[in-house]
């Protein structure tokens, strides 16, 4: 089982579905209770599309400690303040048509296993919900997923001392995970499993 | 003296919408939304409140911003930031939000702009401000209805609660889709109202 700090910065609680993946346990918390938290005791620290990036920015010391330790971040939404040292400013692709906004999978990799570039590029037959651009990934990261033709990263993973950083460059990773497999949640519970410390 | 702030939550929809282009130009300053509580407001004509900002951050220093009106202030409180949870007299009521009536075949949002000469509505057309809803306010006689839409108001204003100040409320949330890169009708939104805004505050 792991442990996950799901951290929001709206009035809303967390999704639905983190009462629903049993095997893994989720404490909710308002984003501003980071720094009274014994971290150690999560697999990993979970920041919304909502996320204060100043806030963070001003905490990077204890993330990176906690990410040296062995932790994992995940973080979705586009960077605006890079708040952690590997993390650049979001770079929009320009959007003209469907090919701009078609996603690709990079690797096969656990966290992307089972998913089609349909279940990523479209919404409803929509294109353009998963990924508008890129915050770019540092030179050791693992890409899995980009975006247009010129294959900007958007799913990306990097080695920080023991632990890793996961970067979705979008506004909501989980709601597709979700609907990939909206009855078994499959693919969201394949998605935590893989942040559970070794 | 200040035209027109805005709270920053820190968010990256924040971010781009009041400080990039195209829309970062109609802000003379940003507060820093962990600072407004050791923040002088009274300097600031108007002061807006983006899309999203946290509510329960903001009930935090809600007579801080009745204050700020009652001594002259515009407050803007834009979508999603649930004034009618933080101030007396605003009624709302969340609607379940379809996204998908473009893709279904569904007649969209109603738009009507109710008071097509009030300056706050110089170059709006009921096509800027339809994308999706998320709720109507329910107006009592002190707040003139700006933009309604056919289950309630989308936007009104109130200058007489809180004279000599004034509340600005809107339950459309153009900066956060907009600041997302994301829905081309949010950005013709903010096209019109941010500089009708900024040229109404100035002059009043």
């Amino acid at each position: 089982m792991g442990q996950f700090f799901w951290l929001v910065n709206t009035p809303n609680k967390a999704p639905d579905f983190v009462h629903q993946l049993t095997q893994h346990r989720f404490v909710v918390a308002q984003q501003y209770m980071l720094e009274d938290q014994d971290l150690s005791r999560f697999d990993g620290i979970v920041l919304t599309m909502h996320s204060d990036q100043r806030h963070l920015a001003a905490n990077q010391s204890l993330l990176i400690a906690f990410l040296e330790h062995g932790g994992s971040i995940v973080f979705n939404g586009h960077v605006a303040r890079p708040f952690l040292p590997m993390l650049k400013t979001f770079r929009p692709v320009e959007q003209r048509g469907l090919e701009s906004l078609r996603m690709h999978i990079e690797t096969d990799h656990p966290l992307t296993r089972g998913l089609t570039t349909d279940d990523l590029t479209f919404q409803r037959s929509v294109a353009g919900f998963y990924g508008r651009g890129t915050n770019p990934p540092p030179d050791d990261a693992t890409v899995l997923t980009s975006v247009g033709s010129g294959r900007a990263p958007v799913d990306w993973l990097a080695p920080i001392g023991q632990g890793i950083l996961f970067v979705h460059t979008g506004n909501d990773l989980f709601s597709f995970l979700r609907r990939a497999d909206p009855v078994e949640l499959g693919k969201l519970r394949q998605f935590f499993d893989f942040f559970v410390r070794g | 003296m200040v035209t027109l702030a805005a709270i920053d939550g820190g968010t990256y929809f924040h971010h781009h919408s009041l400080y990039e282009v195209p829309f970062g130009q109609y802000f003379d300053d940003r507060i820093y939304v962990r600072d407004v509580g050791a923040t002088d407001l009274s300097v600031c004509k108007a002061l807006l409140l983006p899309c999203r900002l946290n509510a329960e951050l903001i009930a935090g220093f809600k007579d801080q911003l009745v204050d700020y009106m009652r001594g002259g202030g515009t407050l803007i409180a834009m979508g999603e930031t649930f004034p009618d949870r933080w101030l007396p007299d605003v009624e709302f009521t969340s609607c379940e939000t379809n996204f998908w009536w473009w893709v279904e075949g569904l007649p969209g949002p109603d738009i009507s702009i109710v008071d097509v000469d009030h300056p706050l509505m110089t170059g709006m057309i009921a096509d800027r401000a339809i994308w999706h809803l998320h709720g109507y306010f329910r107006t009592n006689s002190l707040q003139k209805r700006l933009i309604d839409e056919a289950g309630g108001t989308l936007l009104f204003e109130d200058t007489t609660t809180y004279a000599p100040g004034r509340l600005i409320a809107t339950s459309l949330d153009p900066m956060y889709h907009h600041g997302s890169h994301f829905m081309p009708a949010t950005t013709r939104f903010l096209e019109v109202f941010l500089p009708a805004l900024r040229d109404y505050v100035s002059k009043n």
